[in-house]
């Protein structure tokens, strides 16, 4: 797939079974040696081939090839238009509302914007699809969306940030709502705010993923979705709109932490995999136990890593009476107490892969780590903002979670009202 | 009977280009093996050459990491293969 759209459609690839990282010497001979899973050709007989077989004219082939995409699909019967949603990838695989002329035009109501606006560029396969207000309109209407909701998913849509991606890493985003938008249109910040008991929460999430499939043309396994287990939060990104208004006195709301002003509403997307839960600790003191949590995960570098966390009301508050307060001094608490020995940090899977060609490019402080002894102790984390502090919740109990989400970016909801 | 909006957005697109032209024979050619650093790879990547050696003693196989991550481009990499090399194999993948 790849192959084809970067203009080489006939690319000479043979394969070879998984994985090869930390494979030793005799079972990677074992691999070249042996079959190519897909063709059942011997790998090193297609490498050969695949260097010295002369080119078909195929392959010699130049040229530009459009692909327009039609605005409507039909006429046609409900029964065969479902169908044919269902057949081409074009759903999340729950049951859909058709996106009729009709429902997309009452959904644009939601919105100044035109139709017809061109509204940005989403990345969730391997090339990026330009799309408009009505295509947007198009995939809020299939999820179930009312009109009042257009705001807040144009601009998801707007972000470029994509809520599914290409990895083999099976990720997920989280993505928060701040702001006057969450009471206008009914969110949930409080009990249950990241179960399915309410309809904006629940609908803004399964856009984000249908806007992937059908704007970002990602979520096609083993074509442009490679995550091997895949991940349940994918069907809504835990979408939640935070507690503002039980924020402890001199915690802000989290957009105005990335300089939104009160008044203003805006989505904050974050990229993870999942979330964990305060009773793995034995701690008496809450942030005590946090650290616990924001150690297990992986030490930021050349891959940017990130801790996020969602604390139920009665937990900031008690946060406050042990010493925080403000969400940047329980950031920083974290930051200071979360370091490791360079030992333990050029252990790490994936620090082998980015960190240390980073290193090797002379990129700081990479670079001077790699000549420092292994007991030097290091941070975690690149820096205090890499620990997200959000605040969810009824009251229900004193409990809290949190996940290995990293902080990309906040953006306006208010430009797409 | 319904006609409903497209919800696909627009692709861009595509140019083809031909590809590069192939070698007759590996015998008495330089050939790279590149690996673009995936963690932990290097093994295979040798056994690669190494496998490749046994039947080619009299090629010469080069194996070079492309500098960054996996995702990064590595112009000055491609320019040392095309001056130096007749052919390259890309080991992509984990």
């Amino acid at each position: 797939m790849h192959a084809k759209l970067v203009g080489k459609p006939h690319l000479r690839i043979t394969c070879v079974p998984y994985p090869i990282s930390r494979v030793r010497a005799p079972v990677c001979r074992e691999y070249i040696e042996g079959a190519d899973p897909i063709s059942g050709q011997p790998v090193v007989d297609e490498i050969i081939e695949a260097l010295t077989r002369p080119l078909s004219e195929e392959e010699k082939r130049e040229g530009l090839e459009e692909r327009p995409v039609p605005r409507v699909i039909g006429p046609d019967t409900e029964e065969n238009l479902q169908r044919f949603f269902l057949e081409n990838g074009m759903t999340d695989y729950l049951p859909i509302v058709l996106p009729t002329e009709e429902r997309v035009a009452e959904m644009l109501k939601g919105t100044s914007h035109k139709a017809d606006e061109v509204v940005g560029e989403l990345r969730a396969g391997y090339e990026a699809g330009s799309f408009t207000v009505e295509q947007v309109a198009a995939n809020a209407v299939m999820a179930g969306a009312r009109s009042e909701y257009m705001p807040v998913i144009l601009a998801m849509a707007a972000s470029g940030v994509a809520a599914i991606s290409t990895s083999t890493q099976s990720f997920a985003r989280m993505i928060v709502v701040n702001g006057p938008i969450r009471n206008e249109i009914g969110m949930n910040s409080r009990c249950g705010a990241l179960s399915p008991f309410n309809q904006a929460n629940a609908v803004i999430g399964r856009v984000a993923t249908l806007m992937s499939i059908n704007l970002g043309r990602g979520g096609v396994p083993n074509l442009t979705y490679w995550g091997s287990q895949g991940n349940t939060l994918n069907y809504n990104h835990a979408t939640f709109a935070e507690n503002e208004e039980a924020l402890p006195a001199g915690w802000k709301p989290f957009h105005v932490q990335k300089g939104f002003k009160p008044e203003e509403s805006a989505i904050s997307f974050f990229h993870g995999y999942s979330f964990w839960h305060w009773k793995n600790t034995y701690e008496k003191e809450k942030h005590k136990a946090i650290l616990h949590m924001a150690n297990w995960v992986l030490p930021s570098g050349g891959y940017r890593s990130g801790f996020g966390l969602l604390l139920d009301p009665i937990v900031a508050e008690d946060l406050v009476r042990e010493g925080y307060p403000t969400k940047e001094s329980l950031s920083q608490y974290c930051y200071d107490n979360t370091l490791l020995t360079l030992g333990e940090f050029w252990q790490y899977h994936l620090v082998e892969g980015f960190s240390l060609p980073a290193a090797q490019k002379g990129i700081e402080p990479y670079a001077s780590w790699l000549k420092q002894p292994e007991d030097t102790l290091v941070n975690r984390y690149r820096s205090p903002d890499e620990i997200s502090v959000l605040v969810v919740g009824g009251k229900t109990n004193d409990f809290w979670q949190a996940g290995d989400w990293r902080y990309i970016g906040s953006f306006s909801v208010d430009d797409w009202r | 009977m319904n006609t409903v909006i497209n919800p696909r957005g627009q692709l861009p697109a595509t140019q083809q280009t031909p590809m590069a032209s192939r070698i007759d024979s590996l015998s008495g050619k330089t050939i790279y093996i590149l690996d673009v650093r995936w963690p932990y790879t290097h093994q295979f990547v040798e056994e690669i050459r190494n496998a490749l050696s046994e039947r080619y003693p009299d090629t010469q196989f080069v194996i070079r990491d492309k500098a960054g991550s996996y995702g990064e481009d590595d112009p000055k990499l491609w320019a040392v293969i095309q001056e130096h090399g007749d052919a390259a194999i890309v080991a992509v993948g984990h």
